[in-house]
């Protein structure tokens, strides 16, 4: 038997996490932005085109900064040819979401002003190894506190090019329409520009979902990309730990 | 993989200015040589031509020649590269092998040290890896003096499975004085290097074998280590790869280890039972059931 604890605890040894609010931090998706602006190009764009359309809040667990621990097992634990690689990995990536969803799935809500998330949900995946996606497994089978209020809202709309990451309200549509207003909590694995994750939010939205928070595992990284470096540089000394959660120091700092 | 997608890869490999773990992951996204020689760039896509076929021969002669010597070339697209090194981010594209692969390495453990042991140094890599044996982990150490030698030969001596790391190529030895150790453990257990073979040995080599051995290994045990040890290194870069690091009790006399002590994921041992115990902990992860109970 394996507990939440002992496989994510380790993870505190190499997480690096987000830059708390404030200048040099994206205010949507938590990257490295340059000094002058409060959202990164990708999220300024997704905002001025989709605006309230778009998630409540963008909760990351960590950042999955390119050629470091996490961005590896996030691509491996759907696409690693050896299956056993797959299994290991996709257990120690459920107890990563578990354990923040246990310590911080209230202060997700709290961002959102509603007291519970009635459904969670996935982004679909655009392709996987076997069949099934496997984050459907993880938050729908695995984590305990998701498994019970999962439901796979959504399926592949308008088909987009696997390169195009703009955000489009028609590249996933619901499989239901949502009449009872639902608040809903939805589980990205990697978020890179947002395009998936803010796509699937406004799907929701528009099905008739009342709030929808996004918690991804990673923040994708590229310390060589703008702003990078020096974000890096400010973010690597702040030890990660599973107490607090980006969220949760933007309440304390207001 | 085909001999000319090998050749193909490591006349790629060869050329100035390219990036392994760029060519792992291209390898990896692509999952075939052809197909990531052609994305990495049109230069490296012309080692198919005919024209530009010397790289390409002078490979394929050398794979036939390493053959013959008794060396293998695994890359990440065969199924036998090994299933601990592909959950490390520093998984290198290809491993050059002497020697038998064996199951059990699965759950083995990475015996390192000192090059300068004292005796209660020795002694302490003698029982631990003694007791390894015993309880049939395999113990994998780098090859060096001092502990890493110890280590391996006390494993030989017990007639149990070893396998070394080694910071040059796999046709050279570091130091010259182990290299029928080398043959040795080639002979009865396994020799794994990530350089291409003649590689010298060079500062950056060792903590780079340093970070395979992590990855090849399910956990670490630091015997006896200085602050500026590969030792040390292999510590910090296997709790950077989520795996699990022993520090023998003796250690915690330096600043670094009591540091460590306290990080998760690190256990101070005794002996090999302590080892054992948390190494089988370890071992079910991988198959277990997940409970939100601490």
């Amino acid at each position: 038997m394996a507990t939440v604890f002992e496989l994510s605890e380790p993870y505190r040894n190499h997480l690096v996490p987000v830059l708390p609010p404030g200048v040099g931090v994206c205010a949507i998706c938590w990257t490295a932005v340059d000094p002058a602006y409060r959202l990164c190009f990708r999220c300024y764009n997704a905002q001025s085109a989709y605006g309230p359309r778009l998630a409540d809040a963008v909760a990351p667990i960590a950042l999955a900064v390119k050629r470091e621990q996490l961005a590896h097992e996030l691509w491996h634990y759907k696409y690693d040819p050896d299956a056993s690689v797959r299994g290991r990995l996709e257990l120690r990536l459920a107890a990563v979401l578990w354990r923040f969803l246990g310590q911080h799935e209230a202060c997700v809500a709290e961002a959102c002003n509603v007291p519970r998330f009635d459904i969670v949900t996935t982004v679909p995946g655009t392709r996987s190894r076997d069949g099934e996606h496997p984050l459907a497994r993880i938050t729908g089978a695995i984590v305990g506190q998701t498994r019970d209020r999962f439901e796979p809202l959504l399926a592949l709309g308008t088909p987009y090019d696997v390169e195009d990451r703009g955000v489009h309200p028609d590249r996933y549509r619901t499989t239901r329409t949502l009449a009872e207003r639902p608040t809903v909590l939805l589980i990205d694995d990697t978020w890179t520009t947002g395009g998936r994750a803010q796509s699937a939010a406004i799907a929701l939205r528009d099905a008739g979902a009342t709030r929808v928070a996004v918690v991804v595992i990673g923040r994708h990284f590229d310390r060589a990309f703008g702003p990078g470096e020096a974000y890096y540089k400010a973010a690597k000394p702040r030890r990660f730990t599973w107490e607090t959660c980006c969220l949760e120091v933007r309440t304390a700092d207001r | 993989m085909t001999r000319e997608e090998q050749a193909t890869l490591v006349a790629w490999l060869r050329r100035p200015r390219v990036v392994w773990p760029t060519v792992t992951d291209q390898l990896e996204q692509h999952g075939s040589v052809r197909e990531a020689v052609a994305e990495a760039a049109p230069a490296q896509a012309s080692l198919f031509d005919t024209s530009a076929g010397d790289d390409l021969a002078a490979a394929a002669a050398d794979l036939e020649r390493w053959e013959r010597a008794g060396i293998r070339m695994v890359s990440v697209l065969d199924t036998s590269y090994p299933s601990n090194l592909r959950m490390i981010h520093q998984r290198p594209p290809v491993l050059f092998m002497r020697g038998v692969d064996d199951e059990r390495d699965a759950m083995s453990v990475a015996v390192v040290g000192t090059r300068e042991p004292t005796p209660r140094g020795i002694e302490q890599t003698r029982r631990l890896a003694a007791g390894l044996i015993k309880r049939n982990i395999p113990v994998i150490s780098g090859l060096a003096a001092g502990i890493d030698s110890t280590a391996h030969r006390t494993a030989l001596a017990s007639e149990g499975r070893t396998v070394a790391v080694i910071g040059t190529g796999i046709d050279r030895a570091y130091p010259p004085q182990n290299a029928e150790l080398q043959d040795e453990i080639a002979a009865k257990g396994l020799v794994i290097s990530q350089f291409l073979p003649g590689s010298p040995p060079t500062k950056v080599s060792f903590p780079m074998r340093n970070a395979v051995m992590s990855g090849y290994a399910l956990a670490t045990v630091v015997v006896e280590a200085a602050y500026r040890s590969g030792a040390r290194m292999q510590a910090r870069l296997a709790l950077q790869h989520g795996r699990h690091v022993f520090l023998m009790r003796s250690l915690l006399e330096h600043d670094w280890a009591r540091e460590y002590s306290q990080r998760p994921g690190v256990t101070v041992v005794d002996n090999a039972d302590d080892v054992f115990g948390e190494l089988q902990r370890l071992a079910s992860e991988s198959t277990a059931e997940l409970v939100w109970a601490q």
